[in-house]
């Protein structure tokens, strides 16, 4: 039906005079026309002037009936009962007396006016379709289940509906009890066509949950009609029955659903409140710790003080005399411990550090002393440190808990290797903290891999072989162990062959050979024994361990690269080197191929040593050639990138530059090569460049940065301030920023500085000069003869 | 949220030995391929309390909010159904009552 458009007073008696002018049949179709659309009050207006100008045409009586009953219907829908009552009447006066009393049954019980709804239903049930009876009589019979008694009064006290509405009081009486038989038996006795019926459905369905079945209780609920005036209390008990969260339960309800939820789920109405409001509680910790000690005896003490106890970090310091005035006092201890957690949730480190060392304090003086706890706390101080870039000065100060905490708990491996790993630039502090390692966990491997690594940095050779070989007592299948083990032999016999104790190193030489199994040193001690046979003055077996070393090695040149840095690296003198450089020099005639190439990589950093570095490079210098020649060769970006650095590493700044900038046009968008390019041309900083470059490299370093690569950024930022130091000329904005700087912050004294202050400053003389530099120039330009204009000028 | 003891079924005094027991009896109850969550929150609870040093850690450190669901099931866990009085179904009825009304056709 459509929706009615409302028509104002005005409209209205215009349109009802011209109406009154219409021809009868017209107006009927008008008419018609609005009860179609719905517009049941202007239908009425036509209809009633219709059966004033043809009284005895009973179509028009019927027809404006049906209008009333639709304008009746309109009006009851909005709530409005009374004005609806009116209407009914005037339709009566108008059109008769109507035969559908179940219309002004409905209208009289909506509209509250309970003695004439009793009478007139004593009058007309009988007389009611039986559809429309049932449906008045479950709304009659929830009106009495609501405690009704106006109603209630008004019937017939023999109606069968009281006489039900008995039954059921008596029901949920029995229930209320526990008598549930009772209460079943009385249900019973209800015919099934009971206007009370759903409400049975409702009781025996509590019954079964009550007894475990709460199948059979969702079955028997499910049965309630969604327009029954029973849901409700059907989706209450719907929730109630086998609900897993509660609390939510509760948390949405509201009202008198409230206390029977809170009743079905075991809690009294203060409690079913307290939880219903628990949401506004947990706003914020404070609001939640007044909630609970507001409620403190619905919580029950104990509770209460759990929870409150567990607020306390999150709450100001002051809260725990609150806490222990409410409750009970707390131990000492605990009342640091809770101090120090608030400290830390609100990020003041100094009043965490002051809880936790006055709980340690307290904990120190405990009998017996409670190791763990007081190891645990201090590793936990030292966990409140920054621990990312500990400034140098710092370590010492930042071990110092992690070294108390082991005095407490001596086998704690995780903090022995925090304080090896942040002591890795103290030699002296690394040294102490490996030892005390060592002494409390010696049969670690992992610490004894460190020792041992440690000792061959420090050149102990024969102790890092000691501590090895203990390694692959515990782990014999430990092949990083055997690497160590092998290099720590090799080592130390080079050591050996350069105090020219060639019979001793040959022995260290033997011992690397036999625990490379895997040839993992790719043929480097039979190499290495080889030498020292052949400067022991036996050619002919030095000369056999040298060839097979060489086949061990792999390629031809990887081999002759080893023989020629190993010579280097044991000095063996200017005949040997001169014998094993020109081998190698040979290998320039051969053609590259990527796999000596990288071997070549792999041996350079596989070496150890201070003096390593220089001897690679010397070495590396032999094979330019074959190097170049390499650049022809097609690399992916990652093999691109690792000769980049490696040739960066060992300072081959011509080879760098060829490859970087083949690189650099295959991969325009990876800034890190042109970084090498630029890093070649300026030899490592060590050479000038021009301002152009240095631009270029501004812009590079920004496009790094726009890319996020800050790693390139840092890189190439590094490279200009390498500049800085051989004399890049400094930008005027960048002079006068640093200018500005030591103006407010002056190297000594922190005075605050004045406007006026600024012109007693010494104006830095780099400054000066590029000034004058400027001044100069513009000068130049301004003197230039027309036929010799500066670029600017020429492009126009 | 439960505490990892909790979660476990353990005492909070449990030493290694019981605590890895009860840890392998909870994966048998939830494998990884058949409860997912449960078995990450059983994992989770055994990786806090382990070990003697985690479990001091847990007990001297752990500090979350008190989680609402945990403090509500502290206090409804002992709560058993009453039945409503008649009285309540009425109130409920007769709030129900004001806004449904009886059908007029």
């Amino acid at each position: 039906m459509a929706k009615k458009k409302s028509t104002p007073k005005k409209d209205r008696q215009k349109q009802s005079s011209d109406f009154s002018k219409l021809p009868d049949k017209a107006l009927a179709q008008q008419a018609k026309g609005h009860f179609e659309a719905g517009e049941f009050a202007r239908a009425i207006e036509m209809y009633r002037h219709l059966c004033k100008t043809s009284p005895n045409d009973p179509g028009h009586r019927t027809a404006l009936a049906a209008a009333y009953h639709g304008r009746i219907l309109e009006v009851a829908r909005k709530g409005m009962h009374q004005e609806a009552m009116v209407l009914l009447g005037n339709m009566i006066t108008f059109c008769g007396p109507t035969a559908d009393q179940g219309l002004r049954l409905a209208l009289l019980l909506n509209g509250g006016r309970w003695q004439e709804a009793a009478s007139l239903y004593a009058e007309c049930r009988e007389a009611l379709p039986r559809k429309r009876q049932a449906a008045i009589e479950t709304y009659v019979a929830a009106q009495l289940l609501s405690g009704n008694q106006a109603l209630a009064k008004s019937l017939p006290a023999q109606s069968v509906i009281l006489r039900q509405h008995k039954l059921v009081q008596e029901a949920m009486a029995a229930y209320a009890k526990g008598e549930d038989a009772q209460a079943l038996e009385q249900l019973g006795t209800l015919p099934s066509s009971s206007p009370f019926r759903d409400f049975c459905f409702i009781l025996k369905a509590l019954i079964a949950s009550h007894a475990g079945q709460k199948g059979t209780a969702q079955e028997l609920l499910a049965k309630i009609a969604a327009s029954s005036p029973f849901q409700p209390l059907a989706a209450a008990c719907r929730q109630t029955i086998g609900a897993e969260d509660k609390a939510a339960v509760m948390a949405a309800s509201l009202g008198p659903e409230q206390a029977l939820l809170g009743a079905l789920l075991g809690l009294d109405a203060k409690m079913a409140s307290l939880i219903a409001s628990q949401n506004k509680a947990f706003s914020h910790p404070d609001s939640l710790f007044q909630f609970i000690l507001s409620r403190r005896q619905s919580f029950g003490d104990n509770i209460a003080a759990s929870l409150c106890h567990a607020l306390l970090p999150h709450l100001p310091a002051k809260t725990i005399k609150v806490y222990e005035t409410t409750f009970q006092p707390l131990q000492a201890f605990e009342r640091h411990r809770i101090q120090a957690l608030g400290c830390e949730l609100r990020h003041d480190l100094h009043g965490a550090f002051d809880a936790w060392n006055a709980a340690l304090k307290l904990l120190s003086l405990e009998q017996p002393v409670n190791s763990l706890r007081m190891a645990t706390i201090y590793r936990h101080i030292a966990g409140l440190n920054p621990q990312q870039d500990v400034p140098d000065h710092f370590i010492p100060t930042f071990i110092i808990p992690l070294k108390e905490s082991l005095r407490h708990d001596p086998g704690h491996k995780p903090t022995h290797l925090r304080i090896l790993h942040v002591t890795k630039g103290h030699p002296k502090l690394y040294e102490e903290q490996l030892h005390a390692a060592l002494k409390d966990l010696p049969k670690d491997v992992d610490i004894l891999l460190l020792a041992s690594e440690s000792a061959i940095n420090r050149g102990s050779f024969k102790k890092a072989a000691r501590f090895v070989e203990n390694i692959i007592a515990i782990d014999p299948i430990n092949s990083k162990a055997r690497g160590l083990l092998v290099n720590a032999h090799l080592s130390h016999g080079r050591k050996l062959a350069q105090s020219g104790k060639f019979s001793q190193a040959g022995k260290e030489f033997e011992a690397a050979a036999g625990f490379d199994r895997s040839n993992s040193a790719a043929g480097l001690p039979q190499l290495c024994l080889g030498l020292v046979t052949l400067l022991s003055g036996e050619p002919q077996k030095g000369e056999e361990l040298l060839a097979k070393g060489l086949s061990l090695a792999g390629p031809e040149a990887l081999g002759r690269f080893a023989l020629a840095l190993e010579a280097q690296q044991m000095k063996l003198g200017s005949k040997w080197q001169k014998r094993f450089n020109d081998a190698l020099r040979a290998i320039n005639k051969t053609a590259p191929n990527k796999e000596t190439l990288f071997g070549l990589v792999k041996q350079c950093r596989q070496q150890k040593g201070a003096q390593a570095p220089h001897a690679c490079r010397e070495i590396l210098a032999l094979l330019d050639k074959f190097i170049k020649q390499a650049l022809a060769l097609d690399y992916s970006e990652a093999e691109s990138l690792t000769l980049c650095a490696f040739l960066q590493e060992y300072g081959l700044f011509p080879l760098l530059q060829d490859f970087a900038a083949k690189a650099a046009a295959k991969w325009p968008g990876a800034i890190i090569f042109s970084y090498h390019r630029y890093f070649a041309k300026a030899r490592g900083g060590a050479k000038v460049l021009s301002e152009r470059d240095y631009d270029e490299l501004d812009y590079l370093a920004g496009m790094a940065e726009g890319q996020h690569d800050s790693k390139t950024a840092g890189l190439i930022d590094d490279l200009i301030e390498m500049s800085y130091a051989n004399g890049r000329r400094l930008e005027d904005d960048e002079l006068f920023s640093a200018f500005m700087d030591s103006i407010i912050h002056p190297p000594k004294g922190d005075r605050d500085i004045d406007d006026d202050d600024l012109f007693d400053f010494p104006i830095p003389k780099k400054l000066l000069e590029s000034i004058e530099k400027k001044k100069q120039k513009k000068k130049g330009q301004e003197e230039t003869p027309a036929g010799q204009k500066p670029e600017q000028q020429r492009l126009f | 949220m439960k505490t990892p003891f909790a979660i476990l079924e353990v005492d909070e005094s449990a030493d290694d030995a019981a605590i890895k027991s009860a840890y392998l009896k909870k994966v048998k109850q939830f494998p990884p391929e058949q409860a997912p969550r449960e078995f990450q929150q059983v994992r989770e609870a055994f990786e806090l309390v382990r070990d003697a040093h985690r479990r001091e850690e847990y007990t001297l450190f752990h500090c979350p909010l008190p989680d609402k669901d945990d403090w509500l099931e502290k206090l409804l866990i002992h709560t058993q159904p009453r039945r409503p009085n008649p009285t309540m179904f009425a109130d409920v009825m007769a709030q129900h009552l004001t806004k449904h009304k009886c059908p007029l056709e």
